[in-house]
């Protein structure tokens, strides 16, 4: 039987999942409520914090699904019931019409010009209209509009009919009916998402009432270029642009008069996105955030939120009302929490950061698959901490945003580990077949420029429409155009009809960079019919429209000689065909913590031989120095038990006090040098996963030392697990080594290691007098209750100022701290002081990060192929990261980091062969004098003599392409394919062909 | 009109493209007299390549990889360095100058060193003026 799986939700959560699924060959039922995949961030301006156009990075991933012949894309559909079968679930779906036939219809749009009836989308409304027939947003996928029953003429009643009678392809269907259809799969993943809350019952804020007060959802249809207003803030009052904004953080959240005591989590750091968005679009205009505490606590996030200081204008109070002033002006009354001033201040705009709530479906799946929901209507996971996507049901996994607010990193990570214990279910696999690439076409080159506005990203900052008609009139050009969205489906389609109709045998793509873009452009050649390498891109976003954004002409002048250059270069294209890699089917895990013993049993469960290497003799990382989990782990027992799991499985060796030492290969084939205490051991494997965790900061970079009674988070913890702790007085001092001069990320744990701490003090001792000194108390998602329920039972939090360390005074006992929000200074008395502290780089990130020559980012934690969309992969093919040392993390998140990495090396190694891109070097026999310069330089020792010994030749599985040989080669003799000499020359020429004034 | 020098950069396909591309998505701006050219590897910059550019009327050249140890093709950037001392000799020689040639290492995480070298760069190509052999390969 193979596997199938039924995934519900298509946001970036289900597609990641049923991409995943199918990439190793599991069938795949995405089932989506709306008419379009796609989910809430393709309807984002920019993600959070490297201001990633989200489309941009989004569209390839929506076509990848869309062209998958793997998934089965439902759109219009419900769940309406799910029974246990033998295979797994038989479902019942509901399929609501579209009354547009999706075989028929390509596309056109020409039936929403000629539809009567506007309506407004979500999130748009009053700011622009669509029609009744419409695509929810430019880059839909199925890119097929679907007609609004409720609001369309002819369905009401049986008027108008416009739509049918222009469609030339006789699309439209008004017959069509809802469909009850029965559907069996043998797991079924979850990742209905949330919803961005709608304050109407927050009346104080007026929202609803006030036209300038807009949530934030509605702010960033506002800056997306194919949004409603074209990306222009305007004010729905006057279509003015504002330019005295305010955004209010908490709105919805935190808040138990609503009943959502957890915090959002996202919302701090999308709400600093926006306000920096809003000053990018107007320099010139106000932005101020009120906020109770800036939660940002992930990768990146405390550097954003330290650059936006600069330009946003941070103010700690919670307003307390809105009144609508003159001309729709707001008046907002706030405390501010600093200064204890309580202040009127006018804003012509109000942004309420809202936060995400569950969705509809979410309580009727719960029923239907009798799976748990928490209080605040999320679905709530079997284990919160060492399983946290599975549920009572073994083939039903929670993933995403439905299970509580999710960043889309987390998202990411939560699906690809469903993906994984999917894999690890009983049932078979289909093998992925092997496609062969199509060939050269066409004797004399007919090149296609396709240029991009990318939204308003180039757009704005490039004359687009100029480019194109310069673009017309270079050598073999004998097609240009501009589209919005290079990438989306429309988009792509044009390349593909273009190619066909122009008889098209080289692409020149005019957008963004090759690095996040080539392959998805290489898929619509190859379904053209071309040869994928006949592709070559402009880089005009990230080289010119972004870095020179304020040189209208420069730009556009360097646009053009850009697109000259891959024009050059493209007259020269030759076809290449992928090798195919064996893949070893071992894996060697580096770090024996919580991760990587989890990634071990995830391999091993999904039929792979493991490696675990560790450098310490035992197993469990940093797991004997937590205390119990809220709720009720206790992290010891748990790596004890799975340590055990460990040993019992045939298929995973350990290697206890072993590092490794050095590091050859590549994807398929690596080899590792482990210095055990038998000496060194070999290790041959096809990936690697590395979770070397974290260290903690060195408590003198905050200026303190330890005692006694002055401890460490460590410290302290072992105390708490031993029962030593005899004091009544307690303090704890948080940002420890963390957000200063020497260590300027946050470390995202602490603050939720250390609410922890106070809670199992409390409970051992509830009459202790416990007083945490914080500076921002990041207790993100449903930590946010740890945080309200110590407060209740009378921990006392004081915020102090890092200009202001607090002063710990060891011998007798105090501590000194300037309390920011009474501006007063407070000596605290103390029986024990705890210093948490936050985290670096292990020494195995550091030693392994030089081994495998991996990027770090400026924190000294590995950087990821992509933060938001590949957290786990690396530019290394076939080594992955997770847990701590991608970034510091709590135990789940890096237990579903391990799982989902787990994920990431089975698919690479699934099926036995990995696909490797065809750039290699090639010998040309008649040239090469055979002075073997070349064999000295390669680092591959992929060169050697030909047999009969007059000439090199290249071993190509063990080629990787550098190019280093061909730059030595004194007679020109070696070319390197997609790189040649004549290509590249060609394109440093073109440079200097045009006026480059 | 004030001068506008004409730069080419040689990027590798792993650290220092990749710290282009973070130049853009963090909006970086720096002087839009750059035009650049992806390789690989560092390793693969024939000195042909920065002969010819200059020959072609490059007023300055930059050449950019990983870091030293962090080669995505173990040390290429290494067999970069040699080139580099030697191509400096050369520029010398041939009348060009070697102060026309840098050399920079730039990770993909480094966005930011990425756009302050190359205004750097530009602004010492723009106090040399234009160079001693443009217009001699007509």
């Amino acid at each position: 039987m193979n596997k199938t799986a039924a995934v519900v939700g298509a946001g970036i959560s289900g597609m990641q999942a049923a991409l995943s699924l199918a990439e190793r060959g599991v069938k795949v039922y995405l089932i989506e409520k709306t008419s379009s995949i796609g989910g809430i961030m393709a309807r984002l301006d920019k993600t959070m914090p490297t201001l990633d156009c989200s489309i941009c990075i989004l569209s390839p991933f929506m076509l990848a699904v869309d062209r998958n012949p793997m998934i089965d894309i439902l759109t219009l559909t419900d769940i309406i019931g799910a029974e246990k079968s033998d295979i797994g679930y038989k479902l019942t779906l509901r399929k609501r019409p579209r009354y547009v036939d999706m075989d028929k219809c390509t596309g056109c749009r020409d039936c929403m010009s000629k539809c009567p009836k506007k309506i407004t989308l979500e999130h748009e409304e009053p700011f622009g209209t669509v029609k009744a027939i419409h695509f929810d947003f430019d880059q839909a996928i199925p890119a097929v509009p679907y007609i609004d029953a409720e609001n369309c003429l002819m369905l009401i009643k049986g008027t108008c009919g416009n739509c049918a009678k222009f469609c030339d392809k006789d699309a439209i269907d008004f017959e069509q009916k809802e469909e009850i259809v029965p559907l069996e799969v043998s797991s079924v993943i979850l990742a209905t998402g949330a919803r961005p809350y709608i304050p109407l019952d927050r009346m104080e804020y007026g929202y609803g009432r006030y036209k300038n007060v807009i949530t934030a959802m509605e702010l960033e249809r506002l800056l997306s270029a194919s949004g409603p207003t074209e990306g222009n803030v305007v004010r729905a009052s006057d279509g003015k642009e504002p330019k005295n904004i305010a955004f209010i953080n908490c709105v919805g959240s935190r808040d138990l008069k609503t009943g959502r005591g957890y915090c959002s989590k996202v919302c701090c750091m999308y709400g600093i996105k926006e306000a920096l968005l809003v000053k990018d679009h107007d320099p010139g205009a106000n932005v101020t955030i009120f906020y109770i505490d800036i939660r940002a606590s992930g990768k990146g996030y405390e550097e954003f939120f330290q650059n936006a200081k600069d330009s946003i204008r941070f103010v700690r109070g919670r307003p307390g009302e809105i009144l609508e002033h003159e001309g729709n002006d707001l008046l907002i009354r706030y405390e501010n929490t600093e200064t204890q001033e309580v202040i009127e201040e006018c804003f012509d705009m109000v942004v309420l950061n809202t936060a995400l709530v569950p969705c509809e479906e979410t309580q009727q799946l719960s029923e239907m698959f009798d799976i748990s929901v928490n209080n605040y209507g999320f679905f709530m996971p079997s284990k919160d901490i060492s399983c946290p996507i599975d549920t009572k049901q073994d083939n039903v996994f929670v993933v995403g945003a439905c299970q509580g607010p999710n960043d889309i990193t987390d998202c990411v990570s939560q699906s690809i580990g469903a993906v994984s214990k999917t894999f690890s279910m009983k049932g078979d696999i289909k093998q992925k077949e092997k496609r062969s690439l199509p060939g050269a076409s066409g004797k004399d080159p007919r090149i296609g420029v396709f240029v991009c506005h990318c939204g308003k990203n180039i757009g704005k900052y490039v004359d687009v429409k100029d480019v194109v008609e310069y673009a017309k009139k270079l050598p073999d050009v004998v097609y240009a155009e501009d589209s919005l969205f290079t990438c989306s489906d429309q988009g792509q389609k044009s390349i593909k009809d273009t190619i066909k109709k122009e008889k098209l045998n080289r692409v020149v793509v005019a957008a963004c960079s090759p690095k996040t873009h080539e392959n998805t452009f290489q898929e619509a050649l190859i379904e053209a019919g071309l040869n994928p390498y006949m592709l070559e891109m402009a880089n005009i976003r990230n080289q010119c429209s972004w870095v020179h954004s304020k040189q209208y002409d420069l730009a556009t002048q360097k646009t053009k000689d850009l697109v000259r250059m891959s024009v050059a270069k493209a007259r020269l294209l030759e076809p290449l065909y992928q090798r195919e890699v064996d893949v070893v089917q071992h894996v060697a895990v580096i770090g024996g913590g919580f991760t990587g013993m989890a990634s071990a049993l995830e391999m091993a469960k999904n039929g792979f031989r493991v490696s675990l290497i560790e450098r310490e003799s035992k197993l469990g990382g940093k797991a004997s120095v937590t205390n119990k989990q809220k709720d009720g782990t206790i992290p010891e027992e748990l790596a004890e038990m799975m340590a055990n799991h460990l040993e019992e499985s045939n298929n995973i060796s350990v290697f206890l006090s072993s590092e490794v030492e050095n590091v050859e290969g590549f994807v398929g084939d690596f080899i590792l040098d482990v210095s055990t205490p038998n000496g060194i051991e070999k290790i041959e494997c096809g990936t690697v996963i590395i979770a070397t965790g974290f260290d903690s900061a060195d408590v003198k970079s905050s200026g303190y030392t330890t005692s006694e009674s002055v401890i460490t988070d460590e410290k302290f913890s072992s105390m708490v697990n031993c029962g030593m702790l005899d004091g009544k007085n307690y303090v704890f001092i948080l940002c420890v080594g963390a957000r200063n001069e020497q260590n300027p990320y946050c470390s995202k744990f602490c603050c939720i290691s250390s609410l922890n701490h106070v809670r199992c003090l409390l409970e051992d001792k509830p009459d202790a007098n416990v007083t945490v000194l914080y500076r921002d108390i990041r207790a993100y998602g449903y930590h946010e209750d740890t945080y309200r329920e110590v407060s209740e039972k009378g921990a006392n939090f004081i915020r102090y100022s890092p200009e202001m360390m607090p002063h710990i005074d060891i011998d007798k006992k105090v501590v000194e701290v300037y309390d920011t929000t009474s501006s007063k200074t407070r000596t605290i008395e103390f029986d024990y002081c705890v210093l948490e502290r936050g985290a670096i780089p292990s020494k195995g990130t550091t030693k392994l990060r030089k081994l495998f020559k991996m990027s770090v980012v400026s924190s000294g934690f590995f950087a990821e192929a992509h933060l938001k969309l590949a957290p786990l992969d690396t530019a290394l093919d076939g080594v992955f990261i997770a847990g701590s040392c991608q970034y510091p993390k709590g135990i789940s998140e890096a237990i579903t980091q391990a799982v989902s990495a787990a994920g990431r090396a089975s698919i690479a190694m699934g099926g036995g062969t990995y696909s490797a891109i065809p750039i290699t070097a090639s010998i040309d026999e008649n040239k090469c004098i055979a002075c073997k310069l070349c064999m000295d330089m390669c680092p591959y020792k992929a060169l050697q003599m030909s047999e009969n010994g007059i000439h090199m030749e290249v071993i190509t599985v063990s080629c990787k392409g550098c190019g280093t040989c061909a730059a030595f080669c004194p007679s020109n003799a070696i070319t390197i394919s997609g790189f040649t000499y004549k290509q590249e020359k060609e394109k440093l020429k073109a440079i200097f062909e045009g006026s480059m004034e | 009109m004030s001068f506008e020098p004409k730069i080419l950069a040689f990027l590798c396909n792993w650290c220092s493209y990749g710290a282009a591309d973070m130049a853009g998505t963090s909006r970086l701006q720096y002087p839009s007299n750059i035009r650049i050219i992806r390789f690989m590897c560092s390793g693969r910059i024939d000195p042909n390549f920065v002969i010819e550019a200059f020959l072609r009327g490059a007023d300055g050249v930059m050449i950019t990889g990983c870091h030293i140890g962090d080669c995505h093709y173990i040390d290429g950037n290494y067999k970069t360095v040699h080139r580099y001392e030697f191509l400096k000799e050369y520029l010398d020689t041939l009348g060009i100058g070697s102060e026309r040639l840098t050399l920079e290492w730039c990770s993909a995480a480094e966005g930011m060193k990425f756009s302050q070298k190359v205004t750097e760069f530009t602004e010492r190509i723009r106090k040399l003026g234009p160079s001693p052999i443009k217009g001699d390969e007509q």
